[in-house]
């Protein structure tokens, strides 16, 4: 069996997804492993790019923009796996470190408002993680965050702003622990 | 109350430490080797629904409008006689460097900051703040990196809060012709409704006219790829606006729908 030979827009559209896959992998692959176990993270990366590879005309140009277009059909993915498996509830993400032996030289308050912080984090809904992860962490618009998850950018901007409400509440409301930081 | 970019960094700070150049491992190499031997006629899986038009509209856009609740007593009119809002003008006047001062400041003190915990410091550190005045009205739009606002100061000299928006689309987005509408909502004062809007602009746009069911024009102030326009409109009135955009060229982008612009910026 012999390969077809390539066309002329093969090598420019080879050369395109190879940018593309060199320049938004570890993204990628950090916004999956943020959202399901370490071991499937990388099957799901590699499913996205192939999507990609495939639908190559419906990528947009501009990296920031394609970067966001993967991020959606890996939200898909994740999703649909999510469904398949029998799994509706959504996934806390992974996403600050536990204070500990990395911060054993900070300062105490520093040390202090970490856990603070992380405490008021795990306090936050997995829905409210989301809109904070993808623009925060994500570093995605308000339109494209919105476009990950399927809802009108109105929506999105109110889900941000409560999620951070909720959050900056949290953070005042966090008990203070005696020998926290000790 | 903590500043907002302040959370931001703390969140960041705080993260899990971030690996980069996975991508030059052998398996992510071994990947990207194996998928462009794959041949691209097969069907994607799950994916943003294709995009067949000639123009990406990528992004939604959108704001948080105005709650509006309860009727509305006073017909709204554009100007003229005993009417409310009557000293509005379809043209603007800019609104002087110490209003726009004042009422930025007074905006973010009494609502913004209270209600989003946006801080005058994100307020001086603003992409733009860009103000008209139309009769006895002053009205405004901050817009920064991480979120817009728009104000409003009412003849009695009340100030209102518009629409808030936050994450908007950057420059580079917007291209030369692009337009996010970062505001539109109706806000109520004590004459009635009010459209308030305000947006983002390509590098090309010099110009933005609001197209009123029934043709009427409403210029917007442009200053620096940003906008800001509003005029009177019942609660229940009749949705069609459009916009025009006026190009440095010479050239117009007609037709292009507020309510769709609200659903989804145009992205050159």
């Amino acid at each position: 069996m012999t390969a077809d030979p390539p066309t002329g827009a093969e090598p420019a559209a080879e050369a395109a997804f190879r940018a593309l896959f060199e320049a938004a992998y570890d993204d990628l692959l950090l916004f999956v492993e943020r959202r399901t176990h370490a071991l499937a993270a990388e099957d799901v990366v590699a499913e996205v790019f192939l999507t990609a590879w495939r639908r190559l005309d419906d990528v947009p140009p501009g990296l920031d923009q394609a970067r966001a277009w993967l991020f959606t059909v890996a939200h898909h993915l994740l999703r649909n796996s999510r469904r398949s498996d029998h799994r509706q509830q959504a996934v806390a993400l992974r996403i600050l470190r536990e204070p500990g032996a990395a911060e054993s030289g900070a300062p105490p308050d520093d040390v202090a408002a970490r856990i603070d912080l992380t405490r008021a984090w795990a306090r936050l809904s997995p829905g409210d993680q989301q809109v904070l992860t993808l623009t925060v962490f994500e570093d995605l618009t308000g339109p494209q965050a919105a476009r990950v998850l399927g809802i009108s950018a109105t929506a999105f901007s109110l889900r941000l702003l409560r999620a951070r409400r909720r959050l900056r509440k949290h953070l005042t409301a966090v008990p203070t622990e005696p020998g926290a930081t000790s | 109350m903590t500043d907002r970019s302040d959370l931001d960094n703390q969140l960041r700070a705080a993260a899990t430490p971030v690996t980069r150049g996975r991508v030059r491992q052998a398996s992510a190499q071994a990947l990207l080797e194996h998928i462009v031997t794959v041949p691209r006629t097969a069907e994607g899986v799950a994916g943003p629904a294709a995009r067949r038009s000639h123009r990406t509209r990528w992004a939604l856009a959108g704001a948080a409008a105005v709650a509006v609740t309860g009727a509305a007593l006073i017909v709204p009119g554009l100007g003229g006689g005993d009417q409310a809002y009557a000293s509005w003008t379809a043209t603007p006047a800019a609104l002087p460097s110490g209003d726009t001062r004042e009422l930025s400041q007074e905006c973010v003190q009494e609502k913004l900051q209270p209600e989003y915990g946006y801080t005058q410091a994100e307020l001086a550190a603003a992409k733009m703040v860009l103000g008209e005045r139309r009769g006895d009205y002053s009205y405004l739009s901050i817009a920064t990196s991480r979120w817009t606002a728009t104000c409003f100061r009412d003849k009695a000299g009340d100030v209102h809060q518009g629409s808030i928006m936050e994450a908007p689309v950057t420059d580079a987005a917007l291209g030369r012709k692009g337009v996010e509408l970062q505001g539109w909502g109706q806000l109520k004062t004590s004459e009635g409704y009010a459209r308030l809007m305000a947006g983002h602009l390509g590098s090309a746009v010099v110009g933005v006219d609001v197209v009123l069911p029934g043709g009427k024009k409403v210029q917007a102030t442009v200053e620096n790829r940003y906008f800001v326009a509003w005029y009177p409109e019942a609660v229940d009135a009749p949705g069609g606006t459009t916009l025009t955009l006026r190009l440095a060229d010479g050239s117009t982008v007609a037709g292009l729908a507020a309510k769709d612009l609200h659903d989804a910026p145009e992205l050159d």
